[in-house]
């Protein structure tokens, strides 16, 4: 076997497992009469006590840090579980709450203002707003789109047929330009400031998680129904379903109850009249907008 | 100290009491050096089953089986700390185990082909 055969390094590796300090120290040892066993001296058995002290005491640490580990870690996944189900739950019960304040100041408000004429026309207002954000319970005609993610393939690859947060968004982006005027998602409203997006392989809407099959609920006019199946993202969707295996329903649905959504408190935006923007290089571009229309 | 017999008895001891200090002692290691340990052990286990193998052979030394143990744990260490911060540790761990699990299958090998002549 010479240095420059190809293979030499692999047949040394598989061959040659004793270190070669051995043989070396043996060839030295020959002509000296010291017996093999006592070799090195005193010192030299005094440190291969302690490497044997070390490798033992190394072993067991190490078995004992793996061993603990496994269970910590097992544990900690376990409490994490436990505190997303109940910040969960406390979110729940903190929306369920917040319908029924809201509830509670809308029936005030509205007992309040019906009393006058200045206040029904605010209460009109209001109620205009209100149903603008997505903020009250709506019914209506529409259509109900569901995606429901591929099955597994059989090998255990990638499930190229899994719903996708871009799939949910452009459906909605389709509905809204089709001229819907309330959608839901998995029976969470959407507002004007709800976002879609997954996390990992979960999607969530609004921050919430939403799971497969995805039930898109859109009041609108009936039109939706052609203009979505048309629209592109409608034939890239069907394009999955004949390629991936995805699934895709839309039917018609004569009335549709849609929730209202959380809403959320808006801090920094201003209504634009109250700094007298209207006045400023920015106000004049709005107004010359506002006067095209 | 000549005429002592340097028979299995200091390995056994040693042994012994090293994994008695790890059992009572039970000392808690930097987390920094956490990574390092298994593939310390692993050389460890090198060092030892060359050491056993060299004794057979009758060519062991205990000056060797000291300076391949430390430069074992030393090199294997290093490398996977070099490997830590090129960000290939997890490759270059394997590489050690791979080869070191090679050298610790030959010599057990080797032993057993003295213990049992097959």
């Amino acid at each position: 076997m010479t240095q420059t055969d190809p293979e030499s390094m692999l047949k040394r590796l598989l061959n040659d497992t004793l270190d070669p300090g051995y043989e070396e120290a043996a060839k030295r040892r020959a002509g000296s009469s010291d017996p093999p066993a006592q070799a090195g001296g005193w010192r030299a058995r005094l440190a291969f006590a302690l490497c044997l002290l070390l490798i033992g005491a190394l072993s067991t640490v190490v078995i004992a840090q793996v061993r603990s580990s496994a269970p910590q870690r097992e544990e900690l996944r376990q409490a994490l579980i436990e505190d997303i189900a109940a910040q969960r739950a406390a979110g729940d019960l903190l929306a369920a709450r917040l319908v029924e304040v809201r509830d509670e100041a809308t029936h005030a408000r509205e007992e309040l203002l019906t009393a006058t004429s200045k206040g029904q026309e605010a209460l009109d207002e209001l109620d205009r707003a209100e149903s603008n954000a997505g903020l009250t319970q709506v019914r209506g005609p529409g259509v109900a789109v569901t995606l429901t993610d591929a099955p597994p393939p059989e090998d255990g690859g990638d499930n190229l047929g899994r719903i996708l947060d871009r799939d949910i968004q452009s459906v909605v982006n389709e509905l809204w330009a089709a001229g819907a005027e309330a959608i839901a998602i998995d029976g969470q409203r959407l507002g004007p400031r709800t976002s879609i997006r997954s996390a990992g392989q979960a999607i969530l809407v609004d921050f919430r998680p939403v799971t497969n099959p995805y039930l898109i609920e859109a009041i609108g006019p009936a039109g939706m129904f052609d203009d979505l199946l048309e629209s592109s993202a409608g034939r890239t969707l069907a394009s999955y379903v004949s390629a991936f295996g995805l699934g895709l329903d839309v039917v018609q649905a004569q009335q549709l109850d849609l929730p209202p959504g959380t809403g959320s408190s808006i801090t920094l935006a201003q209504p634009a009249q109250r700094f007298g923007i209207l006045g400023s290089a920015a106000g004049r571009r709005h107004s010359a907008w506002r006067e095209e229309r | 100290m000549k005429g002592i017999r340097t028979g299995p008895v200091i390995p056994v001891l040693g042994l012994a009491l090293g994994i008695a200090a790890g059992v009572l002692l039970d000392p808690s290691v930097p987390t920094s050096l956490q990574p390092y340990l298994p593939i310390a052990v692993v050389a460890a286990l090198d060092a030892v089953f060359g050491g056993i193998r060299a004794r057979l052979d009758h060519v062991f030394d205990a000056k060797v089986f000291v300076v391949s143990f430390v430069s074992n744990v030393i090199v294997a260490g290093l490398i996977v700390f070099l490997g830590d911060q090129l960000g290939v540790g997890a490759q270059l761990s394997t590489a050690v185990i791979v080869v070191l699990g090679i050298r610790i299958f030959g010599n057990t090998a080797a032993i057993r082909r003295h213990l049992f002549r097959a």
